[in-house]
């Protein structure tokens, strides 16, 4: 082997290393765990083939959580697109307070998660909150209601809460996409005759779907195992209304010790991921 | 020249990390560790000043005290359990040191318990305390030093105002017009309590124990809820807990309440009674002082199935646990360490990080002079002598009826108790629902778990 490769693979080895321990090794340790019965509290632990699967897919409480998962996804998506196209486009433009909004709009990606979920269930609160103070005083409630209290909110006011959080990081990723657009061409088209309004959908967001699309699958896979915020937020409840998959793993895990069930809901999940994956390259795929 | 440099750092670091690793204690001295979740700063302070005092007295022995939160408690036991690395002693709550004697690690200590009390005069021997440890063979497996109650904390004021007596409300119904009557909404609620996930499980043990409802017999700690007597007594706490709810004596927000809400809505004049462990008393000293001069407590009413008043209530308490050890030097550290902390007036230091919160075990322990050199503790004494008189001996501990067994770790983890709680409270299951899925979720848990919950894990042969 030349002297070179063989550095090369020295190098090489550390990261391989760690690659191994970190990820493949840990992977490999759930794939295992899954198709066993282990619970640490009881010491059990033995091989029990797909049952723990089995139990999955008759688990009406899967269920839920996967179609939580769902809404809690998409629509924490969706939101952060809408926000973060909006708030790029204006920092793209040229005026005097540029610098004061960019600092206001990364400020909620800054703030430790565990600050954010404090606030908000402040605001939220029926005692002492601000939102439930204004969503009374404009009488869209009949008394000041918490939001995160009621089955019927509870994951949309987790929503908003992540949508607020989240936004700031796809900003900052379409804000440089946008400023990558060279000037001519939106110069050109104002030659001809186009409208701003035309030139942001006929040249501007053409030439950020791939970017988009990037970014799209990639917090996709983040919002959907995101954890801590609605745990911190509702801890899944009221009533299992905002229990999302990284929660009821959490929860069979760390709550009932039951590593083994854990491990294949992790499986599933990670296989529930892989399809929304290959479909989302299939869709970018075709883009190009 | 640089790849002698390189080595050079190399060979030092290692030689650091193997000292490091290798700290021999000074000779003549034994060094004992305990692990404790209790992590506050308040407690963490009297360790300290424990601590010093004791090794001024033993200079032969170092007590070293490491605080693992709740969250990391179980995976780091797990760990030192499998690199045998564990600590000389733990301070706990009742699940982790019955999941200790479970796991086989700690060491009986009835020997020292007698050392501690002879004439069985300080501690109260109830289920709340010594006897939820104890084994049908009479080991003892941890010594408990403080208790907590679940009782109902209630405006003296607005009670006063309202022309109703303490004294009066005996029962379910009597909470309950008192609440009605005084409660204004959406300025006043009449009750406020734990009602997130994790804290619903905690309600709906305590008012079925309110209705005299156990779990678990208390003698073999066979499960009992699918027999019908039992049942029923459930049934009432979850129909009592949804009245209130319905009629707005609960706050509409309370789905998400943690202990925190609740205590600090009673400090801001929100609420008229909590059902409550008496950490509002903490939060009011913080945020509303004057609302201390408001406060009191009494025993949790009786259910319409409860035969006594005070029935029976949610009960705790923290303890100390010896765990085993190959080296004698240790153990004997260990119990010296015990025997110190364990004198009434240690005991009552010990206590003063949460006044009120915290009880002593020890009778001495209440009338010592650091117990009541605390203002609070002062304030608040007549309302612990009648915690103390009234209400320990009739704790119970959820798991514990009839000695320690694992459900009382497993089930103050599991949420499918306060997810039943919420389901018919805030959702839309009804109550005999409520109670199927309850019991089937029971039984699902004792068959994963192995627990014997037929005839019980204390049955006589």
């Amino acid at each position: 082997m030349k002297r070179e490769a063989k550095i090369g693979y020295l190098f090489f080895l550390p990261t391989l290393f760690i690659f191994t321990v970190l990820i493949v090794y840990p992977l490999i340790d759930v794939v295992w765990l899954s198709f066993r019965n282990v619970n640490w509290f009881t010491m059990k632990n033995e091989f029990i083939g797909i049952r723990n699967f089995v139990k999955i897919l008759s688990d009406p409480i899967f269920w839920n959580a996967t179609k939580k998962t769902f809404v809690w996804t998409i629509f924490s998506l969706i939101g952060q697109l809408i926000i973060a196209t909006v708030a790029a486009l204006l920092l793209n433009t040229e005026f005097g307070s540029k610098r004061i909004f960019r600092s206001i709009f990364l400020f909620p990606w800054v703030l430790p998660t565990v600050v954010t979920a404090l606030a908000w269930r402040c605001m939220y609160h029926e005692f002492w909150g601000h939102i439930s103070y204004v969503l009374y005083y404009l009488g869209i409630t009949a008394n000041r209601i918490n939001l995160l209290s009621l089955t019927s909110t509870s994951l949309s006011a987790t929503i908003v809460v992540n949508i607020w959080r989240g936004f700031p990081l796809m900003m900052v990723i379409i804000l440089a996409a946008l400023q990558g657009i060279p000037k001519e061409i939106k110069e050109a088209a104002k030659i001809d005759g186009a409208s701003s309004f035309k030139i942001l959908i006929y040249i501007v967001l053409p030439m950020l779907r791939q970017i988009i699309g990037m970014l799209v699958l990639f917090r996709t896979i983040w919002i959907f195992y995101f954890f801590d915020i609605v745990w911190l937020l509702t801890r899944g409840g009221p009533s299992s209304s905002s229990e999302t998959l990284p929660l009821l793993i959490f929860l069979k895990c760390f709550g009932s010790y039951e590593f083994g069930y854990a491990a294949a809901l992790a499986i599933v999940m990670l296989f529930i991921l892989t399809v929304i994956v290959i479909f989302c390259q299939i869709l970018l795929g075709d883009e190009e | 020249m640089r790849k002698l440099y390189l080595l050079m750092i190399l060979v030092i670091t290692i030689m650091f990390l193997f000292l490091m690793g290798n700290v021999q204690a000074k000779e003549g001295i034994t060094t004992i560790s305990f692990w404790t979740p209790l992590t506050t700063q308040a407690d963490k302070e009297i360790h300290s000043k424990l601590i010093k005092e004791f090794e001024e007295k033993h200079p032969d022995i170092k007590v070293v005290p490491e605080y693992v939160s709740h969250q990391d408690w179980f995976l780091r036991w797990m760990t030192a359990i499998e690199s045998e690395q564990m600590p000389e002693l733990a301070l706990l709550d009742p699940p982790k040191a019955v999941w200790l004697y479970e796991k086989g690690v700690s060491l009986p200590v009835e020997d020292l318990v007698h050392e501690i009390d002879p004439h069985k005069t300080e501690f109260a021997y109830s289920k709340t305390d010594i006897l939820s440890f104890q084994t049908p063979d009479g080991h003892i497996w941890a010594i408990p030093y403080v208790f907590n109650v679940n009782a109902i904390w209630y405006r003296k004021d607005l009670l006063a105002k309202a022309g109703i007596s303490p004294d009066s409300i005996k029962t379910w119904d009597d909470l309950y017009s008192a609440a009605e009557k005084i409660s204004s909404p959406p300025d006043l609620y009449g009750i406020g309590m734990a009602l997130v996930r994790d804290g619903a499980q905690q309600m709906l043990f305590a008012w079925t124990q309110s209705n005299n409802g156990d779990f678990f017999n208390p003698e073999t700690g066979a499960y009992q809820f699918d027999e019908p007597e039992t049942r029923k007594k459930v049934k009432e706490a979850l129909e009592f807990l949804k009245k209130l709810y319905d009629n707005e004596i609960l706050p509409p927000g309370i789905s998400s309440w943690q202990w925190g809400d609740y205590r600090l809505a009673m400090a801001k004049d929100k609420l008229v009674f909590t059902s409550s462990w008496g950490g509002d008393i903490g939060v009011a000293r913080d945020q509303n002082p004057l609302m201390l001069d408001n406060l009191s407590v009494m025993a949790h009413p009786s259910g319409p199935s409860a035969d006594s008043y005070p029935p029976y209530h949610y009960a705790g308490c923290w303890n100390w646990v010896i765990i085993k050890n190959d080296d004698k030097d240790k153990i004997d550290a260990a119990k010296e360490w015990l025997r110190f902390f364990f004198k009434p007036d240690n005991v009552a230091l010990a206590t003063t990080s949460r006044p009120v919160y915290n009880l002593p075990v020890l009778k001495s322990a209440l009338t010592s002079p650091v117990f009541l050199q605390d203002p609070t503790t002062k304030m608040f004494l007549k309302e612990i002598q009648y915690l103390y008189e009234e209400v320990l001996p009739t704790g119970r501990q959820i798991g514990m009826e009839a000695g320690p067994t694992t459900m009382a770790g497993l089930l103050s983890s599991a949420l499918f108790p306060g997810d039943a709680v919420q389901n018919y409270l805030f959702g839309d299951w009804d109550i005999d629902k409520t109670l199927d899925w309850l019991d089937s979720k029971f039984k699902e848990f004792f068959n994963d778990i192995g627990y014997p919950y037929e005839k019980g894990p204390f049955a006589k042969e």
